[in-house]
């Protein structure tokens, strides 16, 4: 007997799925073959996923209903399906990163992400698509083909996550895992007119993640309400002693916050610098908007300048690519992932292999980023590139500094425009890059970001995203702000703006 | 379905963020001037990179790293002598852990990713050129 409709079970946010599970009113098993169903519906449309386990997610979702069953003591999240973006290593689950290098390949062993996922019980539907290696903001540097945008199927859905942030806003997923190097999280999440939280660096373990840049890599929730992304965010937070990097101490209260959405006397910061020139008006528009919403809730809203954020987009790509060639250089052809012998050479060296290997493997946004590391680290332009890009580093962190010294959060648009069609950037690597504009400062300084939607942009009644930043562990503001934001537009909106985008029914066989 | 007028509008932004984000190009803001990143050096840079490129990604990518690389040049504008860099966002403490055996991968599940096993082991192909 099944309680709730199938079609309202797609439609209910994480929290209240757990809700209805909590209390027998559905089984996780038809939540998950519910969402199951709905990817060979639209997947073939959205290409969200890269690999669906629908045996997989069954057997967890069947166990899960016979530890309820027989009165087990069980994880508020146990049984609610979830995505995982294909970057995390997933034992027995194929992990590609969205790269021919790694097709195929197996993880004989979990992240620590997808060990909490497992251990609570969520059932993993599948892994979903992204640019290679995390490199790119469209997802279309996959080696699989990129995602379409829910919202317009001709768009991108923002990168390199646009995997995990389609899912969830084509319904084929409750929540999902992403992870944000530059903005890999949050741009997708305002382009597709989802949640995402880039949570402070170190706030969630790395272990198990397929490096791009280490210093800035950070694993978040993608989700499709403010409470859902502080549930999952909650799930997965938290000291690992896998990762020296890993913040020891208790995570923020980031369900509390979100509960809370109360925003009476926050000081919340203009940023000067994330906005005005360069943004569609229909994204100010919208941001506007919201901070007025946020100043009638009793926030009182201050003006910052961050005068060095304007030097954050050189110094990012300076500090990715020196990060990511040094990274990638375990792609070697040797212990896993793919190996190819240069032709007509079957007694060719190491170094030959090495060669043939990572060029049939690695894709064109990945061969620039690796050949602008290499030069930016090698000798005699280290200085001026790369120790310069460190230096701009301490320069931001110290604008932040000052910000949150008059300011409780900071908050700007999440992306600069809303989604551009697939192909028009794809061969202009600096128009790609700037999408994450307003989203990299925040990995330079490890700092915490959320996207929320604002609404509609007026010019083409695509989303746009709000985007909210707080001091390194101090990841429940942004819940209080994103989820009182979250509530007033809902209520102005007369509900969620998902209930906006296309149906996307019968579309399987595009 | 096409909006021209839209597109036309998202260059022109592009272009403002451009003018804000990145050195205008043919600037030389680096005070020792690096000569533009050539298709020579592309061709070196792939090879430490170990990267077998073919002469048509060569003539791809070379003007397009040129652009970036100067663009990215407008971090010098700023990076004076006396700010000390930052390597890291969080101050990095060193870790240590409990001198104890814990499980680990067993040999097969260390190797099901090779390309090649041999005898229990990872099977590469040889290291040495012909002449060592």
């Amino acid at each position: 007997m099944i309680a709730v409709p199938r079609d309202d079970l797609l439609r209910l946010s994480a929290s209240a799925l757990a809700d209805a599970l909590s209390v027998g009113e559905v089984s996780s098993v038809e939540i998950t073959q519910a969402y199951l169903d709905r990817i060979v519906a639209v997947d073939g449309a959205v290409h969200a996923f890269l690999h669906v386990d629908t045996a997989g997610a069954l057997a967890q979702a069947a166990e899960v209903d016979r530890r309820r069953a027989v009165g087990a003591a069980v994880h508020a999240l146990a049984g609610v399906p979830i995505a995982v973006k294909d970057i995390v290593a997933t034992r027995g689950m194929p992990t590609t990163a969205g790269s021919r290098l790694l097709e195929g390949w197996v993880p004989p062993y979990d992240a620590t992400v997808a060990a909490r996922l497992r251990t609570a019980g969520l059932p993993m539907l599948g892994k979903t698509n992204m640019d290679e290696f995390a490199m790119g903001s469209s997802t279309e540097h996959s080696a699989y083909g990129p995602t379409h945008n829910p919202w317009d199927l001709e768009r991108i859905p923002g990168g390199s996550g646009g995997g995990s942030a389609a899912a969830v806003a084509a319904f084929e997923a409750p929540f999902a895992i992403g992870t944000d190097t530059g903005g890999s999280i949050r741009q997708p999440g305002a382009v597709t007119g989802t949640v995402g939280v880039k949570p402070t660096y170190g706030g969630v373990s790395r272990y198990g993640l397929v490096a791009l840049a280490s210093s800035l890599d950070q694993a978040g929730p993608v989700a499709r309400t403010v409470l859902d992304a502080a549930l999952l965010h909650e799930l997965i937070g938290g000291h690992d002693p896998l990762d020296s990097t890993s913040i020891a101490g208790s995570p923020p209260p980031v369900v509390e916050a979100a509960r809370r959405a109360d925003v009476r006397g926050m000081r919340i910061g203009v940023v000067r610098e994330l906005g005005g020139e360069g943004y569609q008006p229909g994204v100010r528009a919208r941001f506007d908007e919201a901070v007025a919403l946020l100043v009638g809730a009793g926030a009182d809203v201050v003006e910052v300048s961050c005068p060095h954020f304007d030097y954050a987009f050189a110094a990012y790509y300076l500090i990715l690519p020196s990060e990511a060639s040094s990274n990638l250089a375990r792609f070697d052809a040797m212990r896993y992932g793919l190996r190819v012998w240069p032709e007509h050479d079957q007694a060719a060296s190491a170094e030959e292999v090495m060669l043939a290997t990572r060029e049939a493997g690695f894709g064109d946004e990945a061969k620039r980023r690796i050949i602008l590391g290499t030069y930016a680290l090698s000798s005699g332009y280290y200085d001026a590139y790369y120790g310069s890009a460190q230096k701009v580093r301490t320069l931001i962190a110290r604008d932040f500094a000052r910000a949150y010294e008059q300011a409780d959060v900071l908050v700007s648009p999440t992306a600069p425009t809303t989604a551009f069609r697939l192909g028009d950037k794809l061969d202009d690597p600096i128009a790609m890059y700037l999408n994450d504009i307003a989203t990299i400062p925040a990995n330079l300084a490890g700092v915490p970001g959320l996207s929320v939607p604002s609404g509609l942009a007026d010019e083409d009644s695509l989303p746009a995203g709000f985007q909210v930043l707080a001091p390194a562990e101090r990841d429940d503001r942004l819940y209080r702000v994103g989820a009182a934001l979250e509530a007033m537009l809902h209520e102005q909106w007369g509900g969620p703006l998902l209930d906006r985008a296309p149906a996307l029914e019968g579309m399987s066989a595009c | 379905m096409s909006h021209p007028e839209h597109d036309v509008h998202h260059l022109e932004l592009l272009e403002q963020l451009r003018s804000r984000c990145l050195a205008p190009l043919d600037s030389a803001v680096v005070s020792d001037p690096i000569p533009g990143i050539t298709r020579n050096d592309v061709a070196h840079l792939a090879r430490l990179a170990r990267i077998d490129l073919t002469d048509a990604e060569l003539d791809h990518l070379a003007p397009q790293l040129a652009v970036i690389v100067e663009s990215v040049t407008k971090v010098s504008e700023v990076a004076d002598a006396d700010v000390p860099p930052t390597s890291h966002p969080l101050p990095l403490i060193n870790v240590f852990r409990a001198d104890e055996v814990t499980p680990s991968l067993t040999a097969d599940q260390a190797l099901s990713g090779a390309p090649a096993v041999e005898q229990q082991r990872f099977s590469v192909p040889r290291i040495l050129g012909e002449e060592q």
